[in-house]
């Protein structure tokens, strides 16, 4: 079932191979020019945003695995946290890609407050069970890295959403396929 | 009058020949011998005569160009091989310097620290959390790297320690970040304290010495250095400068941020202690 210009029979492989280079072309931003991008003293994360913006599009099986490949790529990336980056954008990413096929709209605003919600909820677990609880930091470091990392991370990785819609519509988003069909 | 009305055509050539054997008798007398007819048939000739020239100059390179063809691009191959190769020759030159200044750096530290073994790795990869200061160095367990070595700027001054290593790489945390813990040692006073990473500090570059007694002997500038207890870090290597010297928020002790040594930001190349052997100890600044 597909929606959209569905592009025949190689419009899922093309789909995937596209949402592919777009996740390769971010990571090589993340692990490049992202680290020296910085405002506030932090340095943005696009990978977990993209991850949410190709969920909302595209539902949440897709978020699914995308969400995976790009908690696994943080995971590799990014110091401490172990799987914790991978199991949480995973399920963010399923949850966000349900709640939107279900109930909402899939509109640059719906994407863009699943990616600030998804953020400030990763950053805060991470604090929380990775900072707080060790004792390696105090609540402060929610205002002063949480905080603008979150505001900073989401806001310039809306650029992304040119190019997921683009992919959205070139290859035709999924509709209705989700692990729980109603 | 008749003769030359009858025979117009004959005087005026014998005029004409006159003209020219006068001005050529004339020309013997002028410097440079051109006469006035040369100079005016000259005048006249000398722009076809360029034109021709041109021509041929062009008819003649056309030729040329269509008869030495291959050899002129045998000659253009050749010249561009000779290029890539004197391209190539000035990148392993410019490599060589880099290699050249790195082992100069490394004789630099090895003479410093005798009883050290270094490794020398590039950083491959930067911290890209704004949770930690850490970053990848591209030499791991292969290269006998082992968690817990201590790393050393080129200046020998303390950048980190290695947290995790893989076979070819191994992930160091910097001096500024929270895990970071060692016994330090106040190089004019022999204070000794624990040189600990600290999350607000860690944000403002720097690190701090805590548990000292609200009376402790310490001053803005004074060197920090490692102390070498509990064996986990070689002792006598510097760490920072003192930049500030507080009560801590408990009111029982005071603390000391110290500013690393090592231009973190900066790091190309990092050396690593692989071994060292704790009975010696080397020069210190």
């Amino acid at each position: 079932m597909k929606r959209g210009g569905a592009k025949g029979r190689g419009g899922p492989v093309v789909k995937a191979v596209l949402y592919g280079f777009l996740l390769f072309v971010t990571l090589f931003l993340q692990i490049g020019p992202l680290t020296v991008w910085r405002v506030a003293g932090v340095a943005p994360l696009w990978l977990p945003v993209l991850a949410i913006m190709v969920a909302v599009r595209e539902g949440e099986r897709y978020g699914l695995f995308y969400g995976l490949a790009a908690g696994l790529l943080c995971w590799i990336i990014l110091p401490r946290g172990g799987g914790f980056y991978a199991v949480f954008i995973m399920l963010a990413c399923m949850l966000a890609g349900n709640v939107t096929e279900r109930f909402l709209t899939k509109t640059f605003a719906t994407t863009l407050l699943w990616c600030l919600a998804a953020f400030a909820a990763m950053d805060i677990l991470f604090f929380l069970f990775f900072y707080l609880l060790p004792g390696r930091a105090g609540f402060g470091a929610l205002w002063r890295v949480a905080l603008p990392e979150t505001v900073f991370s989401v806001l310039s990785a809306q650029i992304l959403y040119l190019p997921v819609k683009g992919i959205s519509r070139l290859c035709g988003s999924e509709r209705r396929q989700g692990l729980w069909k109603a | 009058m008749n003769f030359i009305r009858r025979h117009k055509q004959l005087v005026v050539a014998l005029a004409v020949a006159a003209a020219v054997a006068g001005m050529s008798l004339a020309s013997l007398f002028v410097s440079g011998g051109v006469s006035p007819l040369q100079d005016l048939l000259g005048a006249i000739v000398r722009p076809f005569q360029m034109l021709a020239d041109g021509l041929a100059g062009g008819v003649g390179g056309l030729y040329g160009y269509i008869y030495e063809y291959d050899e002129i691009r045998a000659e253009n191959d050749e010249l561009r091989l000779r290029i890539a190769e004197q391209e190539e020759e000035i990148r392993r030159l410019e490599e060589a310097g880099e290699e050249n200044e790195r082992l100069r750096e490394l004789v630099g530290i090895k003479e410093a620290r005798p009883e050290f073994e270094f490794l020398s790795a590039d950083i491959i990869s930067r911290d890209m959390s704004n949770w930690a200061r850490t970053f990848t160095l591209g030499a791991g367990a292969r290269e006998g790297v082992r968690v817990g070595d201590c790393v050393l700027s080129a200046e020998g001054y303390l950048v980190g320690v290695v947290s995790a290593c893989a076979n070819t790489w191994c992930d160091v945390i910097t001096v500024t970040d929270t895990d970071m813990a060692a016994g330090a040692v106040v190089y004019r006073t022999a204070l000794t304290a624990v040189a600990e990473g600290n999350f607000e500090l860690m944000l403002n570059g720097r690190l701090g010495l805590f548990y000292l007694e609200p009376e402790a002997d310490l001053s803005i500038g004074d060197l920090v250095m490692t102390s070498g207890t509990g064996g986990l870090l070689p002792k006598d290597i510097p760490i920072g400068k003192v930049t500030d010297v507080r009560m801590e928020k408990n009111g029982l002790s005071a603390m000391a941020e110290i500013e690393p040594l090592a231009q973190l930001d900066r790091l190309r190349v990092c050396y690593i202690v692989i071994n060292y052997n704790s009975g010696q100890s080397g020069e210190t600044p």
